[in-house]
């Protein structure tokens, strides 16, 4: 009997052990996570208490880290390797979960970790040459001494925390979703690096844009597509001389040809979702007589944040700015000397190429001089509690062929059976050119340190502490005939070759200009004037504008002027269209609720203004107005692909208003503007009650517009939701529902730098910190932090509320 | 009460949640006194009060956060959390522990309980 109840009290007893031990799925083991000894009761604000001092194995001498009240690290190291060090440790204190997340989703590895789900997301990344091209970029960054010490110490760092983490000092994401950090290498570093890569240059419509070219004709194509922005001013002023012809001018071809476009159930409606804004402003325009720079990239918002703030004071320079969690050094600050700030280029570095193999075995296959042999590159992918998948990804000399014929694409838009030529496949170190504008003196520094930006290209602007102010379009451009790399090429056509690169110096720049300013806002860089063709899908006009025609009418600039202008949320679409709108509006049958919207418009100052319902009205309006103009022409098989730019209808709306455009082709009537203009407003005007209720809060365009910061792996309850914003993709203060202005900063280059900044999150990525979110009320209402510059270690600031010495081992220490 | 004494101590230096089962077992096993059902009814209360006094102390000083951000993922409040804690903690002790004293009781099946009258 006695033997009986044992047996079953341990029967029961190792069910239950095992029942809490191991995990159920993707859901945490219980009894780890709930135990409020180890589990998520301790990731808790205890973790954001900092250490006095700490003594490090791998540090070569004394290095000291001053926390300010928004735990912002100033570290001052003697050497290097030091600081590198001490950046990769702190980044692991407060953003290891994030790092290491990025760089195993970069690297087509987050099937091992969250299971088959991510097996397609995994494929569609080594398929694209994420691991490829990070590989290529990691040769590069370590046959380089500066890169490989930083990259190596970095690493280092970010281990030396790692390895003291505890069972219960783990990252809460590690805890609920059942895995374990993993070292750090500079090959993570390199993928976290392509990653940015991907997600600024990887937009591809070259597939839609086929598709409409048949559909549509090449002049259409013009018209609605790809003739230059009217309304944008370019970033080079236009009266810039270019002392340079283009060496090897490619003509495009009398006759190439064309791909016939694939199935329609892969076309998409492409977003152009990230955009940046960064101007210089010279003494002259200043009050104070010194430069200012500001930049605001907007990206996919998310938590932890984007950015990690850090102040980096080492032998060769004292740099403050941003750093992108997983690189060592600032991406985007200041130091001593210059400031500097960036914006996506836009322009193309992606092509795809149809790739026509010799037989099943898809290793031959057609190029201009014949059969050419693929070289096979195995991919193996493993997926928790599943067998892994050994995939492989085919090298041609076009390319990287992303999906077979038959194979359905992940994401939509990547067309089948082409290889994807992309700039960040090849070797190239951006690290190094970073690493030279933390510690550049002067203008010239600042030119030598873009020659190593490939991909992403970007626009730097810079300002520095003699008054200089400059803007460069930089990056690895390939030489193309104008209109190559809009259509999907053909490989053995050997027009299609890329022929060669837009060297360094002859890339799209200006170095004090008359204006007095340069700015950035993804718009096209330059006019016809510049000898080579950059193709590119630049912004629509109205950042740029509004910039410009604010830069342009200030004088006595103030920070505070700059950080106006930031978020300025002025809707320039609205105050150039919508005086014409109203007006030409027949008004006569308008039902009383009808009449209410317009008055509504009529009494609105063209500001995206969160407590307003205006913007909301006039954004349902427009949006309809627009579609409807554009869907008969650019609806194939029943799917609206492609709408042109909105500058395209304001144009046709102002030059225009017997256009042959403003009828819609699948009716018998003959409908004009003002009839389009009609039947959009009662369109408009009913959906805003089938979408937001009875006219009343709901309305209001912080509330019908909000926008989500989630949490990177989607975590409810981990993101900050609904939340008033005001602005618009368009205006300058461009936030919309989850993209953003993820970082604002504005730098007055005197004696002493003044600095402002602020970023939509925190620096801690501990989602139990108190700093986890902090910024985000201040962000909203579109206030800013003091930077705290540092100028040495003995600097004493009212903000530095703490200390941490990170101690050399006494025996190496000595020397 | 000893174990729990134990228990907390360990608990502290070390944070494994099994250490609710293995320390309950071994107690389990020295004890002779009491009842299995006894010792798993005590194990089981003294244990979630273990459990759930430090849920209640986290929640009440440094974890606001934390249990807010897992109230939100989980769609439950913090007290079914406190409770889930307790609750885990204090079952796991309770099979634990009189799985020992149990298994203990096999071997002394020839030792009479003295009585002393």
């Amino acid at each position: 009997m006695k033997v009986l109840r044992a047996a079953i009290l341990l029967a029961i007893t190792i069910a239950l052990f095992l029942g809490l031990h191991l995990p159920h799925g993707l859901n945490p083991p219980i009894g780890a996570f709930v135990n409020p000894f180890g589990g998520f009761w301790q990731n808790n604000r205890q973790l954001d208490v900092t250490a006095e001092d700490q003594t490090i194995s791998q540090i070569r001498q004394t290095v000291k880290i001053f926390w300010d009240n928004r735990q912002v690290a100033h570290v001052f190291a003697e050497n290097n390797h030091d600081l590198y060090f001490a950046q990769g440790f702190l980044t692991a204190r407060d953003r290891l979960w994030q790092m290491e997340f990025i760089a195993l989703a970069a690297g087509g590895r987050l099937a091992e970790v969250v299971g088959a789900n991510a097996i397609e997301h995994d494929r569609f990344r080594r398929r694209t040459g994420m691991r490829y091209a990070a590989e290529n970029a990691l040769d590069s960054m370590m046959a380089n001494s500066v890169t490989r010490e930083a990259l190596e110490a970095y690493a280092s760092g970010v281990n030396a925390w790692i390895d003291q983490l505890t069972t219960a000092s783990l990252p809460l994401e590690y805890k609920l979703m059942g895995w374990t950090p993993e070292q750090w290498t500079p090959l993570k570093t390199a993928l976290v690096l392509k990653y940015m890569a991907w997600s600024l240059t990887g937009r591809t419509e070259e597939l839609v844009m086929t598709r409409l070219r048949k559909s549509l004709g090449d002049s259409l194509m013009n018209v609605l597509y790809l003739n230059p922005s009217k309304l944008s001013p370019t970033i080079i002023p236009p009266e810039t001389k270019w002392p340079f012809q283009q060496e090897t001018m490619p003509d495009a071809p009398d006759s190439i040809r064309h791909i016939a476009p694939l199935a329609i159930n892969s076309l998409f409606q492409p977003q152009a979702h990230n955009g940046s804004n960064n101007w210089a402003v010279a003494p002259a325009k200043t009050k104070s007589g010194h430069a200012i720079l500001c930049n605001d990239p907007h990206l996919g918002l998310h938590l932890p944040s984007i950015w990690y703030e850090i102040q980096l004071a080492g032998p060769e320079g004292n740099t403050y700015g941003v750093a992108i969690p997983g690189a060592p050094s600032i991406i985007i600050g200041f130091n001593e000397n210059i400031s500097w700030g960036v914006t996506n280029a836009a322009t193309d570095v992606l092509d795809w190429y149809k790739i026509d193999f010799r037989d099943e075995s898809r290793r031959e296959y057609a190029s201009a001089d014949g059969w050419q042999q693929a070289s096979v590159r195995p991919e193996i992918i493993k997926v928790r509690d599943q067998p892994e998948i050994r995939d492989s990804v085919l090298i041609t000399e076009r390319g990287l062929v992303v999906y077979g014929e038959n194979e359905s694409t992940f994401q939509k838009g990547i067309p089948v059976g082409m290889a994807l030529r992309w700039t960040a496949h090849d070797a190239s170190n951006e690290l190094a050119a970073f690493m030279r504008l933390n510690r550049a003196s002067d203008y010239a520094d600042f030119k030598d340190a873009l020659r190593y930006i490939a991909c992403p290209g970007q626009n730097f602007a810079y300002a520095d502490r003699m008054g200089n102010i400059a803007i460069h379009h930089a990056g690895k451009f390939p030489v193309r005939w104008p209109g190559q790399g809009i259509y999907l090429a053909d490989s053995q056509d050997p027009q299609y070759d890329w022929d060669g690169w837009i060297p360094a110096d002859k890339t799209p720049q200006v170095f004090n200009p008359a204006q007095g300013y340069v700015a950035s806002a993804n718009q096209r860089p330059v006019d016809e004037q510049y000898p080579y063709y950059l193709g590119g899908r630049y912004a629509s006009f109205e950042r740029a504008a509004r910039i410009d025609q604010e830069l342009q009418r200030m004088d006595n600039i103030t920070p505070a002027d700059m950080m106006t202008l930031q978020t300025d949320v002025l809707n320039l679409r609205a105050q150039m269209a919508l005086p014409l709108m109203l007006s030409a509006l027949d008004t006569r049958l308008l039902g009383l609720s009808e009449a209410r919207d317009l008055d509504l418009l009529r009494d609105w100052n063209y500001l995206n203004d969160r407590n307003l319902p205006a913007p909301t009205l006039f954004e349902e309006w427009w949006t309809t107005f627009h579609q409807r103009i554009w869907e008969d022409e650019v609806t194939i098989e029943n799917t609206a692909v492609k709408f042109p730019k909105h500058e395209v209808t304001l144009s046709l709306m102002f030059e225009d208003t017997a256009s042959v455009f403003f009828d819609d082709r699948r009716t018998e009537d003959k409908e004009k503007f003002i009839d389009m203009l009609s039947l959009s407003f009662a369109e408009a005007s009913y959906q805003m009650t089938s979408k937001y209720g009875v006219y009343g809060d709901t309305w209001k365009w912080g509330q019908a517009r909000s926008t989500s910061i989630p949490h990177m792996a989607r975590l409810n309850g981990f993101g900050r939701y609904d939340l008033p914003t005001d602005g618009h993709g368009t205006t300058v203060n461009a936030i919309k529902k989850t993209h953003g202005p993820s970082w604002r900063m504005v730098v007055e280059m005197g004696d002493p730098i003044k600095a402002w900044g602020i970023y939509p999150g925190g620096q801690s990525g501990n989602p139990g910190s108190d700093y986890y979110d902090d910024m985000i009320p201040a962000w909203l209402a579109g206030d800013y932090e003091e930077l705290i510059y540092l100028k040495t270690a003995a600097d004493n600031h009212r903000a530095i509320t703490g200390q941490t010495t990170l101690l050399a081992e006494p025996a190496r220490g000595v020397y | 009460m000893l174990m729990l004494m134990i228990l907390a101590i360990v608990q502290i230096l070390s944070p494994h949640w099994w250490l609710v089962m293995a320390i309950p077992f071994c107690f389990g096993l020295l004890n002779t006194e009491k009842s299995v059902f006894r010792l798993f009814w005590q194990y089981i209360l003294a244990v979630a009060l273990l459990w759930g006094g430090m849920a209640v102390y986290l929640q009440m000083t440094y974890a606001e956060l934390v249990v807010g951000r897992i109230e939100g993922l989980a769609g439950v409040s913090h007290w079914i959390l406190v409770v889930a804690a307790a609750l885990t903690g204090g079952i796991a002790a309770g099979f634990a522990g009189a799985t020992g004293t149990s298994i203990r009781k096999i071997f002394s099946a020839t030792e009479k309980p003295v009585s002393v009258s």
